[in-house]
């Protein structure tokens, strides 16, 4: 059971590594220039109000937006010109894209284990303990169209995980999930990050980042605006307002909406 | 679209809803009865400030249809803002649909100018065969407009009679209703020489309500079948039935060309006769009797197009209604533990099992479910199917199987296809399998980033597309045309039926693969399979008839073979044909699978809804 295991090169210091990556849609820029390091065995929290360009920075980061300039590193692998290799060691779950939802979670994991080039019975162990963990076995038939938003986000996770990669990249693992479901992911991604594995994820849920990561960025108008640890981004104030401090938002006087 | 609030005209009666049901919670005492609901204790007077909850909701100003008309026109306008491409594949419509336009202004113009005897059986047979046209079309190649999806208005007040006219309204707006009304008009050519102003007052209406029938009963055919597809236990019985309407069309087109050909045909005039009582025609016949000074029968047929729509409009509504009530549990899972630790063994289709195990049979096993469970692609592939097999058999005993002996040799003489009808529907049938391909990425959506995240490269990606398709398709396109060439007595023509079949089901095949790598579009997310988008959707959609043309001119070389071979070599086309149609195949898929592999970011950026 080391399928995907093995492929342990030396690895740097960065598990990914974005350097200069930006992207405009037509006259709007959604990603001016993001450089970002994710140490190599830490749990990554990325924070940015709605828009800030999270999904953006991660699609380019996993391969799937190609961006307008720089570049993505997945321990050390260039994304979009050694995709292989990249992709080899990166999981990664998509909050924008669909699944091939009209399949039944088995099946699912099946056709991404075997496009992942895994053994049958690889495929067919691995599959059969995620179902189980992930407590989506009774779904029996079910398919993954009909499936709640906690259980879509679990049959996500599981896929991602399926070929055990170093690099786990999510964009918005706990949004629309129920509070057990949610518990379930963290237990799982805080195992995962303890057996050494990497962890990204974006988010505006403060409390979970606060709680799980090691390391946080906040990202806003397509920039990276703070990078550190948890204790250096927080500086001892509470994150919330270390956010909104960042972002520069604005709060209700009670003067308006006063026709509500 | 300013709507200014308006105050009620009376204090509107207070709602009756039925008292809570509340669970006594244990230990307490029971409520007293006429008050079941503790009172809120009340707030202070201050304490609400400017956040006090108004008692009633403010009144806005009624919708209206022209709203209807007015976001569509809006939702077409926005699609092609800052989009070029958009404009000129909008430009290209346009030209399509003026030369559809003026083809069929002459058909009606002709059938209005026809002499008398003729005229009434002319007018019901093209308005009936608009109709139809406005039935079968979507349901066999291109779904039907829905720009305005009927489910985004369940949230909001709008009364059920301004709904469906506002969406009545806002489905004329377009191109195909423009050039049916336009062509639907010619009528008025012959109504004003022959009946005056009067008479051509009344095909003006005609028109217009005929217009309105092809709408609706377009809108509520498609409805209906979207839901009979969703259900799995009549979704067999939806194909057949598609297929029986084609069949249906059949006899039809004897008896039109029977009466060209003959001058007068007393069945089609009977027949003419009787549609001409049905909204079908009824309205495109009204300005005949208007000629003839009847004004209370024109009235009357116009008046069963009006019934007819208002018929129609009901019925859809009550899919839309049903639709948008029972979407989620149609599907009823079953428990049944299926996964018994051998998730890939179950995941695999039992037809290819026996293949190797690995990416390139995943891929081909998940097209194989995918046309089975995806409703879009099973209904592209219940479309597919009947057309293959209805298309051959129309032309082969379609023309020419008259009344008497005489009367059939007339037709085939006159027409000119007996010998080459078996070879020519399946040039057609088989470049069809090209149309379900042509936008396999937009099918798929986003999804298809799973593709990209594992690196499938793109010609295995083409290749199990292709393999896919071809394992449902290729053994019934194979059997329908041997069972053609044997009923209709052409089994001499079989080998090189065979082989242009065959050739153009792999032609279509490649081109496809070029066409769905290079213009992939969105796909709108409704439970309709009909439905697509009219801003980009309908533009590139003519893209597939670029791919079936491209076909059909690749196929051509083969088609002039069979006339100019003798007789007793023509079955050298069955090797010729299968090699010719493979290697495009091979072809088009290669050259696909090298585009893909440089475009895959751009092909899933242009499915994605809303980048898109």
């Amino acid at each position: 059971m080391t399928y995907g295991r093995e492929v342990t090169d030396r690895e740097p210091a960065s598990a990914l590594a974005l350097r200069g990556l930006s992207k405009r849609f037509d006259q709007k820029v959604a990603v001016a220039g993001v450089d970002l390091d994710v140490p190599t065995g830490s749990f990554f929290g990325l924070l940015g109000p709605n828009g800030a360009g999270k999904t953006t920075s991660l699609s380019m980061a996993v391969g799937l937006l190609r961006p307008d300039a720089g570049h993505a590193y997945v321990l050390g692998h260039d994304v979009w010109s050694d995709p292989v290799e990249a992709k080899r060691r990166l999981g990664a779950l998509t909050d924008s894209a669909r699944m091939f939802d009209r399949l039944t979670g088995g099946e699912l994991l099946a056709y991404t284990g075997l496009l992942r080039g895994l053994p049958q019975d690889v495929i067919d162990a691995r599959a059969a303990e995620l179902l189980d963990v992930l407590g989506l076995a009774d779904a029996g038939r079910t398919l993954v169209v009909d499936y709640s938003a906690g259980m879509k986000k679990k049959i996500g996770l599981a896929c991602a995980l399926l070929h055990a990669p170093r690099l786990l990249v999510l964009d918005e693992p706990f949004e629309a999930v129920d509070p057990v479901s949610g518990a379930l992911i963290r237990d799982i991604l805080v195992r995962y990050v303890r057996n050494g594995g990497t962890v990204i994820f974006s988010s505006h849920v403060m409390e979970v980042v606060e709680r799980l990561c090691t390391h946080i960025a906040i990202l806003a108008d397509g920039q990276i605006k703070v990078v550190g640890t948890t204790e250096q981004v927080k500086g001892g104030r509470e994150l919330e307002d270390v956010f909104v401090d960042v972002v520069g938002g604005r709060v209700a006087t009670g003067a308006e909406l006063s026709w509500l | 679209m300013a709507v200014t609030p308006e105050p009620p005209a009376e204090p509107p009666a207070e709602p009756r809803i039925p008292a809570q049901q509340v669970p006594a919670p244990s230990g307490s005492a029971q409520p007293a009865a006429g008050q079941q609901v503790p009172a809120q204790r009340s707030a202070p007077a201050d304490a609400g400030g400017v956040f006090a909850p108004r008692p009633e909701p403010i009144r806005g100003g009624e919708p209206k249809a022209r709203h209807f008309v007015r976001l569509k026109l809006r939702i077409l306008g926005n699609t092609m803002r800052g989009k070029k491409s958009r404009i000129w594949l909008f430009i290209l419509g346009i030209f399509f649909g003026l030369w559809a336009a003026v083809v069929g202004l002459a058909v009606f113009a002709g059938s209005s100018v026809a002499d008398e005897g003729l005229r009434p059986t002319l007018a019901a047979f093209a308005g009936t065969a608009l109709v139809l046209a406005w039935v079968l079309v979507p349901l066999l190649f291109f779904g039907v407009d829905e720009t305005l999806d009927p489910a985004r208005f369940a949230l909001l007040p709008v009364p059920r009679r301004t709904l469906v006219l506002g969406m009545l309204a806002a489905a004329v707006v377009g191109i195909p209703p423009v050039v049916t009304l336009l062509a639907a008009l010619g009528s008025t050519i012959g109504a004003v020489i022959d009946g005056g102003i009067g008479a051509g007052l009344v095909a003006v209406l005609g028109a217009a309500v005929g217009l309105a029938v092809c709408v609706a009963a377009s809108r509520a055919v498609t409805s209906a079948f979207a839901g009979m597809l969703r259900s799995r236990k009549v979704r067999d019985l939806a194909a057949l039935l598609i297929a029986l309407a084609g069949i249906s069309c059949n006899p039809i087109f004897q008896l039109v060309f029977a009466l060209v050909e003959n001058g007068e045909s007393k069945q089609a005039t009977t027949i003419g006769g009787i549609l001409s009582w049905t909204p079908l025609a009824a309205p495109f016949v009204a300005y005949v009797d208007a000629i003839d000074g009847n004004w209370h029968l024109a009235a009357a047929r116009l008046a069963i197009g009006v019934a007819g729509v208002a018929t129609l409009l009901w019925w859809w509504l009550r899919t839309i209604e049903s639709a948008m009530l029972g979407t989620a549990s149609t599907a009823a899972a079953k428990k049944a533990k299926a996964v018994d630790g051998k998730p890939v063994r179950a995941f695999l289709p039992a037809v290819i099992r026996s293949l190797p195990v690995g990416r390139f049979t995943g891929l081909v096993g998940r097209e194989v479910r995918y046309w089975g469970r995806d409703p879009r692609r099973r209904a592209s592939l219940i479309s597919l199917l009947a057309a293959s097999v209805v298309i051959p058999f129309a032309f082969t005993f379609g023309f020419g199987t008259g009344s008497s002996a005489q009367e059939q040799e007339a037709a085939r003489q006159s027409i000119g296809m007996s010998d080459g009808a078996l070879i020519l529907s399946l040039m057609f049938a088989g470049a069809f399998v090209g149309l379900v391909l042509v936008n396999q990425f937009g099918n798929d959506g986003t999804a298809y980033a799973l593709h990209m995240l594992t690196n499938v490269p793109g010609q295995i990606e083409l290749a199990a597309r292709a393999i896919g398709v071809g394992i449902l398709t290729f053994p019934l396109l194979a059997a329908g045309t041997v069972a053609v060439s044997v009923l209709s007595g052409h089994t001499d023509q079989l080998a090189p039926a065979l082989g242009i079949g065959l050739c153009s089901y792999g032609i279509s095949v490649g081109a496809a693969g070029i066409t769905s790598v290079l213009a992939p579009y969105p796909m709108p997310d409704t439970t309709n399979p009909f439905a697509m988008n009219t801003g980009q959707g309908s533009a590139k959609s003519m893209l597939s008839f670029v791919s079936m043309i491209v076909t059909w001119v690749l196929t051509a070389p083969l088609i002039v073979a069979f006339f100019l071979l003798p007789g007793g070599l023509t079955w050298t086309l069955l090797p010729v044909g299968l090699v010719w149609g493979f290697a495009l195949a091979w072809v088009g898929t290669r050259l696909a699978g090298n585009l893909l592999e440089r475009r895959a970011p751009e092909v899933l950026v242009a499915v994605t809804p809303k980048l898109g």
